[in-house]
C-alpha cells in the first residue's frame, strides 16, 4: 500500500506542474524590461502614429538612452511616463500607486473658461440643476443656457425631457462643452438624439487588427437615431475649448453632420480613440487608444482637435462678460 | 516534456468480478450522484492584457452522474469555480474577479491486456468545455476577459483496490479501536488534449461598441480550432460505506493554454475537494 501510494504520488508530482506547459512568470522590475515592454505594446497597438506623425522608433532611441541599472521607481516613470507624453494623447497614461503621467492636451490653447464669469454676469440665482445639467435662461428668457461639464453616465430621459419643454420657446439653446473632459461616450448619443429627426450618420471608427500602425479593421459607420420623444429642432450653439476632450470630441465631431448644431469657441483637445488598459512587468498600469474616428470624409485628422465652426476666444481683461458666450447669444439672434 | 504516462505494472486490484459475464458486469454497475466542494490553487495569465501570472485560492463546487463497473466508467458533469485573483509585483496588487464554468463528459473502458488482478487499467476519452468571465477594473477598457476552452482528451486511469479485507484491532495511546473490512480504491488519471479548440478576443482585445453605441459585444472574438494545449490529472481516494454510498478524497490538476503567438491566455488549477458520492442504484 504504502508502495502504491509513493508511486502514484510521485507520478501525480511529475505531472501536475504547469511550469512543464507555461512560459516562465515575466514579472519584473528590471527597467529595460519594462521599458521594451511598453514600447512595444505601444507600437504594436497604438493607433494614430500616423495622424500625429510620430517617429515612435527615434522616440525609443531618445528614451532608452535614459534608462540605467539601478535607477529608482520615480526616475523609471519619468521615462516611461515622458515617452507615452510623446503621443500628445490624454487617453494614454502610465499608471502607478505613486503618479499618473498625463499629457495635459488643454495646456495647448489659452484657458476659454471660467464658470464663475457666467454664474455672476449671466444667469440668475435661481439656476436649475437637472442630473448633470446646470441651467437657466439668459438674454431676457430668449436663450437656455446649458452647462455640461462631464459626460457621468448619468443622462437620463427625464432631465433631457424637463430641459427640453422648459426652453422650447426660446430663439435657441447654447450647450456649454468648455472643460469637458469626457466620460461615458453613452451619454453622446442620449444627448445628441434630442438635436435630430431623422436617423443621422455621424462619423465612423475602425479599430487596430494589426502589429502595422496601419492595421486596422473596415471603418463602421456610427448612427445616431432621434429621440422617440420631446426633441429641440431650433439652433444650438456648442460651446468647445481645448479642454473639450474625448466623449466632449465626439460630441463635437457630430454637430459636423447635424446641421442645427453649430460648434463655436476654440478647436476642441481631441481624444477621438478609444483607450485600452494593460499591465508591465512590474505592476504599473498604462493605457492608450486603440481606435480611430473618422470623419464622414473618412478622414481621422480630428484626434488633433475639431475645429470651431466659428472661432471665439475669451478675453481675460474683462471678467465682466464671456465673449464666447456672447458671440453665441449673437448668433441665436 | 515528462508528462508521460506511466504505467505502475505489479501494484494492482483484485478484480472479483472477472469471473462475471460482461452483460452481468453491466447490469450490476453503480450509480452515483457526485456532489463536490472544495477549493483550488489557480492562477491565470492573460498575455493581451499582462505579462502576470494572477493566483488566488478560489472556491469548487461540482455536480456529476457516474456509472462505473470494473470494465466500463461513464461520467457526465459540472464544475464552476470562483474568487479573486491577485497579481501582486513589489506593492502594486491588481485584482480579477474571475468565474469558471465547465461541462465535461467522460467514458473509460477497460483494458484488459494492461489490466491485471490487482490492477485495473482503463482507457477511454474526456471532452470539457470550459467559459471564463474576468473583471479586473485595473485593466479599464481591457477589464472584462471572456473566453471559452474545448477539448477532447485522451484519457487513461489505474484504480488498486486498497480495500481493508480483514477487521483490525488497533490502539492509540490508551484507547483501543475497531477497523471494519472496507472497500477502498486508490485511483490515478491522465489526461491529455488530442483535439484542442478556443475561442477569444481578438487582436486588440477591446472593441467599439461604446462608440458604435450598442455593437457586438463580441466584436473580433474568434474561434480557433486544433490550437492550444490542455492535460489533466486526478488523484481519487474513495471509501464506500455499506450502504453503498461513499466519500471521495480528490486532487485534481488541470490547464490548459493556447499558444497563441500573441495575446496567449495560460490557466491551471489544483483542486483539492470532498466528494460525496450518492448511490441511486444500491449496487
Amino acid at each position: 500500500m504504502k508502495k502504491i501510494t509513493f508511486i502514484l504520488f510521485s507520478v501525480f508530482l511529475l505531472t501536475s506542474c504547469e511550469k512543464l506547459v507555461f512560459e516562465q512568470d515575466q514579472a519584473s522590475e528590471d527597467p529595460f524590461v519594462n521599458f521594451e515592454y511598453l514600447w512595444h505594446e505601444c507600437d504594436t497597438k497604438y493607433s494614430f502614429f500616423d495622424v500625429k506623425g510620430v517617429n515612435w522608433n527615434e522616440i525609443k532611441s531618445e528614451y532608452e538612452a535614459k534608462l540605467f541599472d539601478g535607477m529608482t521607481n520615480d526616475s523609471l516613470f519619468s521615462v516611461l511616463g515622458g515617452m507615452l507624453n510623446e503621443l500628445r494623447d490624454d487617453h494614454t497614461n502610465l499608471i502607478s500607486n505613486f503618479n499618473i503621467s498625463t499629457y495635459g492636451v488643454y495646456k495647448t490653447g489659452q484657458d476659454n473658461f471660467d464658470f464663475r464669469v457666467i454664474t455672476d454676469n449671466y444667469l440668475s440665482d435661481d439656476v436649475y440643476y437637472s442630473g448633470p445639467f446646470i441651467h437657466d435662461f439668459v438674454d431676457d428668457g430668449n436663450v437656455g443656457y446649458i452647462r455640461f461639464g462631464a459626460f457621468t453616465g448619468t443622462i437620463d430621459a427625464n432631465n433631457l425631457d424637463f430641459i427640453i419643454d422648459r426652453y422650447k420657446d426660446t430663439k435657441g439653446l447654447v450647450l456649454d462643452l468648455r472643460e469637458n473632459g469626457g466620460g461615458a461616450s453613452t451619454d453622446v448619443h442620449s444627448l445628441l438624439s434630442r438635436f435630430v429627426d431623422t436617423k443621422t450618420l455621424l462619423y465612423y471608427t475602425r479599430i487596430k487588427n494589426g502589429p502595422a500602425h496601419d492595421d486596422f479593421t473596415e471603418a463602421e459607420p456610427v448612427y445616431l437615431e432621434p429621440y422617440d420623444g420631446i426633441r429641440y429642432s431650433k439652433k444650438v450653439v456648442v460651446l468647445v475649448d481645448r479642454g473639450t476632450y474625448s466623449a466632449g470630441s465626439f460630441t463635437s465631431l457630430a454637430t459636423k453632420a447635424i446641421p442645427n448644431l453649430v460648434l463655436m469657441g476654440d478647436t476642441t483637445g481631441g481624444g477621438l480613440g478609444q483607450p485600452n488598459g494593460g499591465q508591465l512587468p512590474n505592476g504599473w498600469k498604462y493605457r492608450f487608444s486603440i481606435t480611430q474616428t473618422l470623419s464622414l470624409e473618412h478622414s481621422p485628422e480630428f484626434e488633433n482637435g475639431v475645429p470651431p465652426d466659428i472661432p471665439v476666444l475669451f478675453d481675460w481683461s474683462d471678467l465682466t462678460k464671456d465673449e464666447i458666450l456672447d458671440a453665441a447669444i449673437a448668433e441665436l439672434q | 516534456m515528462s508528462l508521460l504516462f506511466v504505467v505502475t505494472s505489479g501494484f494492482a486490484q483484485d478484480n472479483s468480478r472477472e469471473s462475471l459475464s460482461e452483460d452481468e458486469i453491466q447490469n450490476n454497475r453503480s450509480k452515483f450522484i457526485k456532489l463536490s466542494f472544495g477549493m483550488s490553487n489557480s492562477l491565470f495569465r492573460d498575455f493581451a492584457t499582462s505579462p502576470l501570472f494572477y493566483k488566488g485560492l478560489v472556491k469548487n463546487t461540482g455536480l456529476a452522474f457516474e456509472r462505473s463497473s470494473s470494465t466500463k466508467e461513464r461520467e457526465f458533469g459540472f464544475n464552476f469555480l470562483a474568487g479573486n485573483y491577485k497579481a501582486i509585483v513589489s506593492n502594486h496588487e491588481a485584482i480579477s474577479e474571475t468565474k469558471s464554468a465547465t461541462l465535461y463528459y467522460s467514458k473509460l473502458v477497460q483494458s484488459k491486456r494492461l489490466s491485471s488482478k490487482k490492477m485495473n487499467f482503463k482507457l477511454g476519452a474526456l471532452v470539457f468545455a470550459t467559459g471564463n468571465l474576468r473583471g479586473n477594473h485595473d485593466l479599464q477598457n481591457n477589464g472584462r476577459g471572456i473566453e471559452s476552452f474545448h477539448s477532447l482528451m485522451g484519457s487513461a486511469k489505474m484504480s488498486f483496490d486498497v480495500s481493508r479485507t480483514e477487521l483490525k484491532e488497533k490502539k492509540c495511546l490508551f484507547i483501543k479501536y475497531r477497523l471494519n473490512p472496507r472497500k477502498r480504491v486508490l485511483s490515478f488519471r491522465f489526461n491529455v488534449g488530442l483535439i484542442n479548440s478556443f475561442f477569444r478576443n481578438g487582436y486588440a482585445y477591446g472593441n467599439q461598441d461604446g462608440i458604435l453605441q450598442g455593437g457586438n459585444q463580441l466584436e473580433g472574438y474568434k474561434f480557433h480550432l486544433f490550437a492550444g494545449q490542455s492535460y489533466s490529472t486526478a488523484l481519487d481516494y474513495t471509501w464506500y460505506l455499506k450502504n453503498h454510498n461513499a466519500y471521495r478524497f480528490t486532487y485534481q490538476w488541470n490547464a490548459y493554454t493556447t499558444n497563441e503567438e500573441i495575446n496567449k491566455f495560460d490557466m491551471a488549477h489544483h483542486v483539492i475537494s470532498w466528494v460525496f458520492l450518492f448511490n441511486t442504484n444500491n449496487k
